[in-house]
């Protein structure tokens, strides 16, 4: 029996790389890789990004999709340029997971990420305190999937 | 001290023993540590099961890495307790102390410590928030673990 958040997110699971435009300006290849723990009780997702032309590593991170009590998507993640936050999920589209949450140093990060037709895309800001930062800089990616899907048995929605 | 990924890394590989949990059951402990994140992180999978294996009481995902700030936490996933992010408190060489509340308002302490050569001893604890901390001088999940090997046939 599939859990909640793998009904949700199983079509999400697996090996997704592509082009990012990060907010500083810099371009890389991004890598996120969500796999199923726990039965189906969290996500794991592994980030990484390199530069295309050598490989060498910019940015990596991890996190955790997890359900609370009402049902929202809480992903505490861990990112080396940022740092640690636990983000709650905000309303959106049903496609769509949005995200926020604090940082240190009174920052938000936003973070809103889709799959449609096996292209994932992902696109985060991070703004200065409280109030949301629509014209700051965001870093935007859409990656496709690498290899097959890493549905656990039993856990297909 | 304050300590760094790199100090754990000796740590790599599967330890496993039988201990006790925090609820006074007998348990079967794995946990699997493994560089991750480019060899900055260390991640660690941990179970504990019942002894015969059919129930798992607890199992725990999680990463040891530094903040931009160079302070070691602990990102994690937690069966009983959700999502978690635990602060490694100064301690010992040899020691990895975590502690932490989780989103429930649950006070949490992990700890290792490498107390001789291939042998970790395994404590942690919980608390709810209306507990003051003197129950921390309660029953703890403890177990001694040790490297685990594959098995071999045995040579004729």
């Amino acid at each position: 029996m599939p859990t909640r958040l793998i009904k949700r997110f199983g079509d999400w699971l697996g090996t997704w790389r592509g082009t990012c435009e990060f907010s500083d300006g810099r371009a890389g290849l991004m890598q996120f890789r969500l796999t199923s723990v726990f039965n189906g009780e969290a996500i794991q997702v592994d980030t990484a990004s390199y530069i295309p032309e050598s490989g060498a590593p910019m940015t990596r991170g991890s996190g955790f999709f997890s359900l609370d009590r009402q049902g929202r998507v809480v992903n505490n993640i861990y990112a080396d340029y940022l740092g640690f936050a636990v983000l709650v999920e905000t309303p959106d589209d049903p496609e769509v997971l949005s995200l926020e949450g604090g940082l240190p140093g009174n920052m938000t990060l936003t973070v809103t990420m889709s799959v449609a037709n096996d292209l994932m895309t992902l696109s985060s800001r991070v703004g200065e305190g409280y109030k949301s930062a629509p014209g700051r800089p965001r870093t935007y990616t859409q990656m496709k999937r690498v290899g097959p899907i890493q549905r656990p048995k039993g856990d297909a929605p | 001290m304050s300590r760094r990924v790199a100090d754990y890394l000796s740590w790599v590989g599967v330890w496993a023993g039988v201990g006790d949990t925090q609820a006074g059951q007998q348990t079967a402990i794995r946990t699997d540590f493994v560089a991750g994140l480019d060899g900055t992180s260390l991640q660690m999978h941990f179970e504990a099961w019942d002894t015969e294996f059919k129930t798992l009481y607890h199992g725990v995902r999680a990463v040891l890495a530094p903040a931009p700030s160079g302070v070691l936490r602990a990102l994690g996933y937690s069966t009983i307790h959700g999502p978690l992010i635990l602060e490694l408190t100064p301690d010992d060489e040899g020691v990895m102390a975590l502690a932490g509340d989780s989103r429930a308002n649950n006070h949490l302490s992990v700890t290792f410590v490498q107390d001789a050569p291939g042998e970790l001893l395994f404590t942690a604890f919980w608390r709810s928030a209306d507990k003051s901390a003197q129950a921390e001088d309660g029953p703890r999940m403890t177990c001694r673990l040790k490297p685990a090997t594959p098995w071999s046939p045995p040579r004729a």
